[in-house]
């Protein structure tokens, strides 16, 4: 199996203000911090993290729409952030994407319909109308919904329906890879099982290649083949989901795991609350990031930092004592 | 979701009344207009007489009621004998079209340089809001002195000077929309499809900002309103012996002790069509987007 | 510990008279809620869990919303009978409520010291800033703020998420009141931070044998942090009963539909149990039980007529027709 993505040190830094008028100091924000994963045609990715841990802003870099400070991503083997004009057009049409707030990711001003259709128009101008209408039409009744909601705006459907219209949108160029933030997140419970099977049962019929970021666990758990968790800016464990959820190695992922409210009750916690908060990525702190809430740190941890390394074939931890 | 959307809009209306939806109506803004639209449409088409035909055996004549009145002069004659009401109803044509004309030559300028600053990151949108702020800093009527005066007044020039004048505010609230607008999902979602600028200028941005373009629209048409009148008041706007608002007041300054309805009604019509124009914008403002309610 | 009964909901119904029809938010719930327990109210969104929360506290949105009719009986008063002066007096010294996003709960430009003293200079107490500092650093402290003392002088936004709901947390248990109600406290915070918030949400209710009602969607925080569960569904109540029992076999398809639709961190990849359709628009609810659109278990009856409320077991009810079937064998 090739690797469809591929994302080689990556680094994002955001330059930020400080102080006040008279003395404004400049401080880097380490959204991503050297990020490097793989991700093969066919599989379900997912990143997991909390807030600050720098996974959206992965998303964003991988669909151009940040740049990146340095490092490559590689659709192909083919360097993105390399691409002319025309090469950075023929990638809108191989990775799409689906964003956590429907209501917001539509135009509330554009018919369903144009919706759907507008990554068509833009990427394929060649196309006649009635193409475009025909492959419109396909594309509704592939997310669940009926021709008569085309005419439609967003406002007149529900948050479920809105978020079925999104993913047609994304479908509609036939990607080869589509980032899928936090997709359900926003939805009520009862329907976020209808969605998430929607989007393996697309998976399966073109055969597509999804990058999940969210950050509920258990969901996780049902739709990724492989995972990787993030904390402040890099990745901590990561590989083969079914390896990572049945027997998780880093501290952190132990931790997130364990603290994941489950429905069961009366359920004995064996481990305590971590303790204190997630720091900022402004100023992470020194050697490894995790070591001031981590149960096991030792002197080592706030000296260096510790590199992924890998454990058994495609499974990384970022552990001094993994 | 809907339901929830339809709690939070529950929250914010009455009770199902007919009387409070009447209420909703903006009726006194449409009172107030009407004699402008009916004017400015109809024109030389209901003028009791001609605007335009000297008279001077009936000059200063009162209006109907007062003494020495006559009802077919029904609010009296001009110094030159011409009939004051009909020179009212073309003088709301001239009016209108300056205002309307220039204020959307204002706003295509303004709106258009709102969206590039908003939209375009860098030295542009820094260029863009620089020369907007030294333009706001110039007082209107200063501003309109000096080009109407450079440009020797007519109707066209009128237009170009309260297009010079008024763009300004546009752009600024423009580009703060536009800014805000950015920041939407729906907007990345586009740039992810492969639209170019262009398109999401067009396409994406502009449809969700014609709301609030209406509005400034209609604020703004009071203000042009005012300075056409004040310039051709100072003989720079219209220029006889077309007939205007500003003119009538100007021509009939020195007869305000003996022959006051010659100033007095176009002042009053003035009045009237800026309140309407005003309590309009607000009615507008209000029933399409609460934001706006700084402005 | 006695239990004794704190708060008890009768048919409470509140509506929303709107220019497109009658929305009933509320429709004839009824629960109760004794010292020291804690009672989630579980339902999705529209459902009218918050409208139920912002009825108990007597802030309704006026004038479309209005409670019209039940009792709500803390310690034995009925809160609707009270005038506006009487609630503002209840409201944070005997029952207070935490909301949903920490940032919007507190005011930007107030540092939280003036914020949290605020609880404490109400009417009722004269007290001026001086002497109440004391009490402020107090109940910080007892909601875990690291450096309480030099903290005072922050800001709002000087504080992380989790930081600022413990603010907001140490502002309604100020004045020790007997109920708390939390309004989704911990849908905008990380998983890692949820789990110390209602950890210290717990010890604040062990302290002072407070009642706890915690609105949410999750099904897995109410499992971990609440004795009885009310389900919600279209403004009505489906179910309710001890979390250890209604877990173990929900008795209304509602209940049962979500819990298994739940995504568990312990099973492996699968495809997911889904519920059909979708929730409800309170404008326009079917006939009978809101409900049967979507159930898997649906008879003709359920299209009728709402089913009443059935006990199941000791304080155990549900309202579905299966329960009264079973019961007429």
């Amino acid at each position: 199996m090739e690797a469809l993505l591929e994302l080689r040190d990556v680094i994002k830094h955001f330059p930020v203000h400080e102080g006040g008028l008279l003395r404004r100091k400049y401080k880097m924000l380490k959204a991503v911090d050297g990020v490097s994963l793989s991700i093969d045609r066919g599989t379900s990715f997912g990143i997991a993290g909390e807030s600050g841990s720098g996974k959206t802003t992965v998303a964003r870099l991988i669909l151009l729409l940040e740049s990146a400070t340095s490092g490559s991503i590689l659709l192909e083997g083919k360097n993105v952030l390399r691409f002319t004009r025309p090469e950075t057009i023929w990638y809108r049409t191989r990775v799409q994407a689906v964003f956590q707030d429907a209501a917001s990711s539509l135009n509330p001003r554009m018919r369903i319909r144009n919706l759907v259709s507008e990554p068509m128009e833009v990427q394929h101008k060649e196309l006649s109308r009635e193409a475009i209408r025909a492959k419109t039409e396909e594309m509704i009744h592939l997310v669940g919904l009926t021709p008569d909601r085309l005419k439609m705006f967003p406002h007149e459907l529900s948050g479920g329906q809105k978020q079925r219209v999104a993913i047609a949108r994304a479908m509609t160029v036939e990607p080869s890879l589509v980032i899928l933030d936090e997709p359900v997140s926003s939805l009520d419970v009862s329907i976020r099982a209808q969605i998430l099977n929607l989007l393996a049962d697309i998976q399966e019929r073109k055969a597509l290649t999804y990058l999940i970021i969210a950050h509920d666990l258990a969901m996780m758990r049902h739709v990724t083949t492989h995972i990787a968790v993030m904390y402040l800016g890099k990745i901590v464990e990561m590989g083969n989901t079914e390896e990572v959820f049945s027997n998780p190695l880093h501290p952190y992922t132990r931790a997130l795991f364990s603290v994941v409210p489950r429905p069961e009750p009366g359920r004995v916690r064996t481990t305590p609350s971590l303790k204190g908060e997630i720091a900022s990525p402004i100023d992470p702190p020194a050697g490894c990031r995790f070591h001031p809430r981590c149960p096991q740190a030792k002197a080592d941890c706030k000296q260096s930092e510790p590199c992924l390394e890998e454990v058994s074939p495609g499974y990384q931890v970022a552990c001094h004592f993994a | 979701m809907n339901q929830t959307k339809v709690i939070e809009l529950g929250s914010h209306l009455r009770a199902v009344n007919w009387w409070s939806m009447m209420r909703r109506l903006p009726i006194v803004p449409i009172i107030l207009l009407m004699p402008l639209i009916i004017f400015g449409i109809f024109g030389t088409l209901i003028t009791p007489h001609d605007p335009y035909h000297i008279e001077p055996s009936l000059k200063l004549t009162a209006p109907a009621w007062a003494g020495g009145g006559n009802w077919s002069f029904f609010l009296g004659t001009d110094q030159l004998g011409r009939d004051v009401l009909s020179r009212l109803i073309v003088g709301a044509r001239s009016s209108l079209i300056v205002s309307l004309c220039g204020v959307a030559l204002a706003g295509a300028i303004g709106v258009l340089l709102g969206m590039i600053g908003g939209y375009s990151e860098g030295v542009v949108g820094n260029l863009i809001m620089r020369i907007t702020d030294m333009q706001m800093a110039i007082p209107p009527i200063l501003l309109a002195l000096l080009f109407s005066a450079a440009l020797h007044g007519g109707l066209t020039n009128i237009i170009i000077v309260i297009a010079i004048t008024f763009w300004a505010p546009y752009t600024r609230v423009i580009r703060g929309e536009t800014l805000s607008l950015k920041q939407r999902d729906f907007i990345a979602l586009a740039r992810v499809a492969g639209c170019s600028p262009g398109r999401i200028l067009a396409r994406h941005i502009f449809p969700n900002i014609v709301s609030t373009i209406m509005v400034l629209v209609t604020l703004q048409l009071g203000s042009a309103i005012m300075i056409e009148s004040a310039l051709t008041f100072l003989g720079l706007g219209i220029q006889p012996p077309a007939s205007a608002w500003g003119l009538m007041i100007a021509d009939g300054r020195i007869y305000i002790s003996t022959a006051w309805w010659i100033p007095a009604f176009a002042g009053l019509a003035i009045m009237v069509t800026v309140l309407g124009a005003n309590l309009m914008g607000d009615w507008l403002r209000d029933t399409l987007d609460p934001k706006l309610r700084q402005i | 510990m006695v239990q004794e009964c704190l708060l008890s909901v009768e048919n409470l119904k509140t509506y929303f008279f709107t220019r497109t029809g009658v929305v009933k938010a509320v429709d004839g719930v009824s629960f109760s809620v004794n010292c020291g327990e804690s009672l989630a109210i579980a339902g999705e969104s529209g459902c009218g869990k918050s409208i139920t929360a912002l009825s108990i506290m007597r802030l309704v949105p006026q004038p479309a919303g209005r409670t019209v009719g039940g009792k709500i009986l803390l310690q034995g008063e009925d809160l609707l009978a009270k005038s506006e002066e009487e609630m503002r007096h209840l409201r944070g010294k005997v029952i207070s409520m935490i909301l949903q996003d920490p940032l919007m709960s507190l005011n930007p430009v107030y540092t939280i010291g003036n914020q949290v003293s605020e609880a404490f200079r109400l009417k009722g107490s004269k007290k001026n800033g001086g002497s109440v500092r004391g009490e402020v650093i107090e109940v910080l402290e007892r909601v875990r703020i690291p450096s309480a003392e030099r903290r005072l002088n922050d800001y709002p936004f000087q504080f992380s998420g989790g930081m600022r709901q413990r603010v907001v947390a140490a502002i309604a248990i100020a004045r020790q009141p007997k109920l708390l109600i939390a309004d989704e406290p911990t849908t905008s915070l990380d998983v890692t931070i949820q789990d110390q918030f209602l950890r210290l949400l717990k010890e604040m209710q062990r302290q002072t044998n407070m009642g706890l009602i915690l609105i949410t969607h999750d099904l897995a925080v109410v499992a971990e942090n609440c004795d009885r569960i009310v389900v919600m569904y279209a403004g009505k109540v489906v179910e309710s009963g001890a979390v250890k029992e209604v877990y173990q076999s929900p008795a209304h398809p509602y209940t049962e539909a979500l819990m298994q639709a739940l995504p568990k961190l312990e099973s492996k990849r699968k495809r997911l149990y889904q519920i059909e359709g979708e929730p409800p628009n309170l404008l326009r609810l079917p006939p009978g039980c809101s409900f049967w659109p979507r159930c898997p278990k649906m008879m003709n009856i359920c299209k009728a007529e709402y089913p009443p409320l059935t006990t199941v077991s000791g304080d155990r009810s549900a309202a579905c027709w299966l329960l009264r079937r079973e019961g007429e064998k």
